[in-house]
């Protein structure tokens, strides 16, 4: 099963929706697809769409999924860090209205560079989807900055 | 120590909860917005419902700088930490203003710019927190988280 999940976003992310919706329908994605659209407008067909999941279920859903699809918001990014699931991060983009500003694509430059898989384009996605990759977990981690606030604050 | 702990809901949020192992050892408020997940996940804490949304929303604004003044004067709080966003600024300009510690600590999701709500509290903090170099590079004044 592959989970799409764009975060809790005031702004609709009908980008990746719509390149979802096209490898639904060319076939390269054959198998179950749970969607969490957020605010996003135009839903795939023939998937099970949720605007927002109720934390646990989220939770087994991503514990099912064998690679999840993710924009590349704090929440996902820390979320599947600690899960140590195959994923993919497209960048919501400014330009498209998917976020206030371009942060998310500034940051999937940087995390291209450090081999982390980004979808830049719907043959990206296929191309990773068949090619899962796991990513070192160790990018993401909130032990450092605990750690000098604790000897600031102790 | 006391804390307040403010934050918006969604990966500001998540962010907040990973600093678990710190604000655990602290006597802590919450301020964050109303949401199915935040009240699940904060059913045991003291939190405060703050109004969103922020996004460029001056009405809301003006109230979360009431909530805020509320909030300061009857807490007394040593420290207020944000994870972000555009909530927190009015809590860390009056923390700052009524001679309390303000930490934020940027997303990691930022890696060449400040987010506007760190450009705006930023005269108002004692540190801020950023996670990447490129970032650290342009704000000499920011700390660097090392992983």
């Amino acid at each position: 099963m592959i989970f799409v999940t764009v975060g809790t976003e005031q702004f609709p992310f009908n980008r990746l929706m719509t390149w979802i919706q096209v490898l639904i329908k060319r076939g390269f994605i054959a198998e179950e697809v749970v969607v969490q659209y957020g605010s996003s407008t135009n839903i795939p067909t023939g998937v099970n769409s949720y605007s927002v999941l109720p934390p646990e279920q989220f939770h087994s859903v991503i514990k099912q999924a064998r690679i999840v699809i993710g924009h590349c918001g704090e929440g996902t990014i820390l979320l599947l860090a600690a899960t140590a699931k195959p994923y993919i991060l497209v960048p919501r983009s400014q330009k498209y209205k998917e976020h206030i500003d371009n942060h998310q694509v500034e940051l999937a430059e940087a995390l291209a560079q450090l081999d982390v898989p980004i979808a830049w384009s719907p043959g990206d996605l296929v191309r990773f989807l068949a090619l899962p990759r796991l990513v070192p977990t160790t990018l993401i981690s909130a032990t450092s900055v605990c750690q000098q606030l604790h000897n600031r604050f102790k | 120590m006391k804390v307040i702990l403010v934050c918006s809901t969604g990966g500001h949020f998540q962010a907040m909860q990973s600093l678990h192992p710190f604000w655990r050892n602290h006597q802590r408020i919450w301020v964050t917005f109303y949401s199915e997940n935040t009240k699940t996940t904060l059913d045991t804490e003291r939190v405060y419902w703050a109004w969103s949304p922020t996004n460029r929303n001056l009405v809301n604004l003006v109230r979360n700088f009431f909530l805020a003044w509320q909030i300061l004067s009857q807490e007394t709080p040593h420290l207020v930490i944000s994870t972000g966003a555009g909530v927190a600024v009015p809590f860390l300009i009056l923390a700052k203003l009524l001679g309390r510690q303000t930490i934020f600590i940027e997303s990691i999701t930022r890696v060449k710019q400040l987010s506007l709500s760190a450009r705006l509290a930023l005269p108002f903090l004692d540190t801020l927190y950023v996670h990447w170099p490129q970032l650290q590079a342009r704000y000499p004044r920011a700390k660097i988280i090392d992983s």
